[in-house]
């Protein structure tokens, strides 16, 4: 039953969770809180590890909260919540595009979407460099410039950027390069 | 089956290194689903990142399952979509059961630092090599007021996608063959 439960809140979180992982948070913490599981440190906690740890940072949160209420079996159903109603909502959207995809509406719709998804590339590298190379809360005045930059991670960033361009390996390479630099030098 | 396995097994595998998910997961998904695998192209990406950002469900979720689907139609999609979120049930399931200590939490934290930098280099690398798609002026316009509208006004990234899928429509609707 209590299993039962765990999926249908998932599901509904799942449901309304639009534009990525982060816009569920809100929603489950609203649940997880309200239902007396977490407090708001501990939901805060695991939303830390979650994104810190390998893995759809929605997917995570979910199977976390699944685990702390119903062990292992309880992570299972809960992230199984969570991907049944997009999954049926992706076949249904698919079947649609793929009837209509040669069509010069579609067409031209995706000419727009795919112009809009570069601006959103350049979002999600804008937020990483405010959390790895600069940081603009550091500033308090001219003679402070300096201190927004983080001199270490900046030289990471153009060795990994000077071989990634050079070499064009695999980016497990460098996300391996990465981690390395980051225990070792962050 | 075997088509089934292969795509749980190279969503496994990118499941396994994306952290955050979403547009992070991207470098990977180029490498494995364009690159090696060929199923599908680098525009292909791109539409399928603007579908899941303006459906229900995470991003990376649904990618996998849009992309699993057009390979391997209904089991594709359920193999795909089970690859990407195995590594996470396992990880996290290790993690709330081991994770004792802030200190190990810590090392985890600096890592992920390190991997977000790398990350932004095959960002800004994935972006160059898509600059082809901005075919004319408008749509670097639409690319530029994306960013700036979602990074400095927060406006919510659902609304832009919508917005410029209906630009889209009106504007290159007679200069694309059907």
């Amino acid at each position: 039953m209590e299993l039962l439960m765990l999926f249908l809140i998932f599901c509904y979180t799942g449901l309304f969770t639009i534009g990525g992982g982060m816009a569920a948070i809100p929603l489950i913490q609203d649940v997880c809180v309200s239902r007396g599981w977490l407090t708001v440190e501990q939901f805060y906690q695991m939303v830390a590890i979650s994104e810190a740890t390998p893995g759809p940072i929605g997917i995570n949160v979910a199977t976390f909260v699944g685990y702390t209420q119903q062990g292992i079996l309880g992570g299972i159903v809960a992230t199984l919540g969570a991907i049944t109603p997009p999954f049926i909502i992706v076949m249904l959207v698919m079947k649609i595009i793929k009837k209509y995809s040669q069509t010069a509406f579609v067409k031209a719709m995706f000419v727009g979407l795919r112009a809009t998804i570069i601006g959103l590339i350049a979002t999600a590298s804008y937020s990483l460099l405010k959390i790895t190379l600069v940081d603009f809360s550091a500033y308090s005045g001219l003679n402070s410039l300096m201190s927004i930059f983080n001199i270490r991670a900046i030289l990471i960033f153009t060795f990994i950027a000077f071989t990634y361009f050079k070499f064009k390996k695999h980016p497990l390479i460098y996300i391996a390069m990465g981690a390395i630099a980051g225990i070792l030098f962050l | 089956m075997k088509k089934n396995l292969e795509l749980f097994f190279a969503f496994f595998k990118i499941g396994i290194v994306t952290f955050g998910g979403g547009i992070a997961m991207m470098p990977l998904l180029q490498k494995e689903a364009v690159n090696k695998k060929k199923w599908v192209t680098e525009e292909e990406i791109l539409d399928y990142f603007a579908i899941s950002q303006s459906i229900p469900g995470l991003i990376a979720a649904n990618v996998a399952t849009i992309i699993g689907h057009k390979v391997n139609k209904f089991w594709g999609g359920v193999f795909s979509l089970l690859g990407i979120v195995t590594p996470s049930i396992i990880v996290i399931t290790l993690i709330a059961s081991f994770l004792s200590s802030n200190s190990d939490l810590l090392i985890i934290q600096k890592a992920l630092k390190g991997i977000n930098i790398a990350v932004l280099v095959m960002l800004i690398g994935i972006m160059i090599n898509m600059r082809k798609n901005l075919r004319d002026i408008i749509c670097v316009i639409l690319a530029i007021l994306a960013f700036v509208l979602i990074s400095f006004f927060k406006v919510n990234p659902s609304i832009i996608i919508i917005g410029s899928a209906i630009v889209g429509a009106i504007i290159y609707q007679k200069k694309v063959k059907a």
